[in-house]
């Protein structure tokens, strides 16, 4: 019976894998942890890419479609940390590194790092498509099924949301960090940062747009001010911030048409930045 | 350290080495005892020490109460002593905050106590133990030899607590069961197709169900539910049943079948639950050895239903809000031991010892629909229950709001969570073939090309296993 079982579990693996060759990079994430996953593992495993974005969910909504040669390294529920340790653990590092300062104090649980770079697996999924997570059935039968349920988010404007969310994010941007907190995360930034410009990356700063709400909340403002004093622009390049109201879904995730805005502002402002 | 990560992997496979070779089978116990201790120090290492201490005690107080005068005291002190640790390092914090006692000393102390993984398994099996000992239960062979040398009985009872495939979430194996099991074992009694049925079906309920179902389920105690309609809200209230049956009857079968693989065969904990016509039916089948054990020692020495019907619903209820309580220091937890009292106590009110919750006449027909209708309530109910486990009462009674005041107003359901339901669907056909198990369809497609099932389930743990995460019951 074991053995049985077997030659079944490797006959499903090889008819598998002929199917995911006719139907190759298809899979959509079904859900959160997935779209990390897939981001992620096609960073790693697939050609190298001249610009890549570091960021939270915030950036994660960036539309790459109409954006040439950029890849993402933006997570949900992630960091910026995340996709710094991403790149770095490629062998090829790509030329410029966009970097959202948003929330670029908040830590890391290294978890998406650790599954995609740590272990077996991940030598694996380099040799073995079907072990990398666009290829899972589910993610496949979120192509046939799903996709149109999964695109962008519609319109919906903080007011229209129940007091409890705008209360929630405010309240999640109450925390600060003390002076010796914030110098400790800056300086795990920094060190992963300085060893991307030792391997000949160049660095580029931007600030995703929020909620009029919230974009000048205490909070935000200690970001910047951090950020400033710890990449001066004399030697960081830093892209303009589009000013503009944006509509988000929850107070800091743009709605549908606010990444469709955004990404084609930041296409602008690629092209003539001229990086 | 969890099961389903690289590090147990190698730890099991260089265990089953060490314990198996040839020379080495009177050491295979020290070896169980070494890798349990690996196993624990991993993520908790300063706690490994309350772990063997807790062990010893135990040991001390049993052999004591056995073997030695006063056997009332000693067993008085072994239980004594596990309700205390039970009590500081799981409840005290609860107690000192439900109390608003954070602000004394003591309560400030009792707050910052960490939580020890395994606590409640480990101080129950060591009651189990004291109180068998106690009451001359241990291992006839045991009790018929001259009295064992103190340092192998220490040293068995060490591996009965400290076991690692069980120490950190059952399932509760009663001593008396555990102490006949320990001897000598050999490679070529391993019954391997055992062993590989209970760890592939464990692995992809654990990997495949459960680690993917608590990615969509994780949406339920935020606010945002109250913005999704009543499908999709239904939807993520079964699924998360579905996902704690998975990962807890997953991580049981994972410890069964690598329990088995070092010759010891550890009870069933589960046994298709959903498949449950009533209350009481339910509880003979989820958590079986918890069950048993607040039956055995609690229910019964309350009085059980020797006492006359009030007694015995008051008996009941004391027992599942006592239970709830075990699972976790918090409100919710009691209030979730509260609603299955309740649900156990009104079965009984209503329905006595009938097979049935729910009965529609004594035909053949109405049996069954009986049956159906009885099946589909108490999957529903418990289902429900579970938002009671996961999250404070304000939050559920929320949620049951917008389950009923969203329906017909936003979009019933979001395909979003369609693979909820595909994830549903396997549970769903386990139960179903366990039910129908007689038939001879059952047997002749099903059973009879159940390694094509068991190829596919490896197949899946392997593309398709959701992110790595804790058991859900490791916290308790």
């Amino acid at each position: 019976m074991i053995r049985k079982s077997i030659i079944c579990f490797i006959l499903f693996a090889l008819c598998y894998s002929i199917l995911i060759a006719f139907v190759p990079n298809k899979g959509i994430g079904t859900h959160q942890w997935q779209e990390n996953q897939i981001r992620a593992q096609r960073f790693l495993y697939e050609k190298s890419f001249d610009t890549v974005i570091v960021g939270t969910s915030l950036s994660a909504r960036i539309l790459l479609d109409s954006l040439k040669n950029v890849s993402s390294c933006a997570f949900s529920a992630c960091v910026v940390e995340d996709g710094l340790r991403l790149i770095l653990s490629k062998d090829v590092i790509p030329h410029y590194v966009l970097i959202e300062t948003n929330y670029i104090l908040r830590p890391s649980n290294g978890e998406l790092v650790k599954v995609n770079t740590q272990g077996p697996l991940p030598l694996l999924r380099n040799y073995i498509p079907i072990l990398r997570e666009q290829n899972a059935p589910i993610s496949l039968i979120g192509y046939c099924f799903m996709q149109r349920a999964l695109a962008p988010a519609d319109t919906v404007d903080l007011e229209r949301l129940h007091k409890s969310i705008e209360n929630r994010i405010l309240e999640d941007n109450t925390h600060f960090l003390t002076e010796k907190m914030q110098k400790g995360r800056m300086n795990v930034i920094m060190s992963l940062i300085s060893k991307l410009e030792k391997r000949g990356a160049k660095i580029v700063l931007f600030e995703m747009p929020l909620n009029d709400s919230l974009r000048h909340i205490r909070s935000n403002e200690q970001t910047r001010n951090v950020i400033i004093r710890m990449f001066p622009k004399d030697r960081y390049i830093y892209l303009p911030n589009d000013t503009s109201t944006y509509l988000t879904n929850d107070g800091e995730h743009l709605d549908a048409e606010g990444q469709r805005r955004y990404s084609h502002f930041l296409k602008v402002v690629l092209a003539t930045t001229s990086l | 350290m969890l099961f389903n990560s690289w590090e147990f992997v190698v730890l099991v496979i260089s265990t089953f080495v060490v314990y198996y070779l040839p020379l080495g089978k009177r050491w295979q116990i020290y070896a169980l005892l070494v890798s349990s201790v690996v196993f624990y120090s991993v993520d908790s290492f300063w706690l490994l020490f309350l772990l063997l201490a807790s062990g010893l005690v135990n040991a001390l107080s049993s052999y004591m109460a056995r073997y030695q005068g006063f056997p009332r005291l000693f067993a008085t002190a072994g239980v004594v002593s596990n309700l205390i640790l039970l009590s500081l390092f799981k409840y005290g914090g609860f107690l000192s905050k439900s109390f608003s006692c954070v602000d004394t000393e003591l309560g400030h102390f009792l707050c910052i106590l960490p939580l020890p993984l395994g606590i409640s398994f480990y101080t129950f099996s060591g009651i189990s133990l004291v109180v068998d000992a106690y009451k001359d239960r241990l291992n006839p062979n045991l009790n018929n030899d001259s009295r064992p040398s103190f340092w192998i009985y220490i040293r068995d009872t060490m591996l009965y607590i400290c076991f690692f495939p069980k120490l950190l979430a059952g399932p509760i194996v009663k001593s008396r069961m555990f102490f006949a099991d320990v001897n000598v074992k050999l490679l070529r009694n391993i019954d391997w197709q055992f062993v590989f049925k209970s760890l592939v079906v464990g692995y992809f309920l654990k990997m495949v169900i459960a680690d993917n179902l608590k990615d969509f389920t994780f949406w339920l105690p935020f606010r945002y539910s109250g913005y999704m309609g009543s499908g999709s809200l239904l939807t993520l209230v079964f699924g998360y049943s579905i996902q704690m049956f998975a990962d807890f009857a997953g991580y049981s079968l994972i410890a069964i079948g690598i329990a088995a693989l070092f010759g010891y065969r550890l009870p069933d904990n589960f046994n298709y639950p959903y498949i449950s016509k009533s209350f009481r039916e339910f509880w003979k089948r989820w958590h079986i050895t918890l069950s048993q054990f607040l039956m055995e020692y609690l229910y019964i020495s309350m009085g059980g239903n020797r006492k006359g019907k009030l007694r015995t619903y008051i008996n009941l209820q004391l027992t599942m809000m006592l239970g709830g309580l075990w699972h976790g220091a918090a409100w919710n937890f009691l209030m979730w031991g509260t609603y299955h009292g309740l649900c156990l106590v009104i079965e009984r009110v209503l329905c006595g010892r009938r097979e049935h919750c729910l009965s529609f006449g004594s035909s053949l027909l109405a049996s069954k629909i009986s049956s159906i209708l009885s099946m589909l309530f108490v999957f529903v109910v418990v289902s429900f229950g579970w938002l009671l486990f996961k999250l404070p009462l304000g939050e559920t009674l929320h949620l049951i709001c917008a389950l009923v005041t969203n329906w017909g107003k936003l979009s019933f359901f979001e395909m979003r969570f369609f693979p909820v339901l595909i994830y549903m669907l396997p549970v769903f056909f386990y139960h179903f073939i366990y039910l129908f198990r007689e038939k001879k369809w059952i047997q002749q497609y099903v059973f009879r090309f159940s390694y094509v099932f068991y190829g596919l389930m490896l197949f899946l743990i392997l593309t398709n296993s959701g992110s790595v995460s804790q058991f859900v019951y490791f916290q308790f």
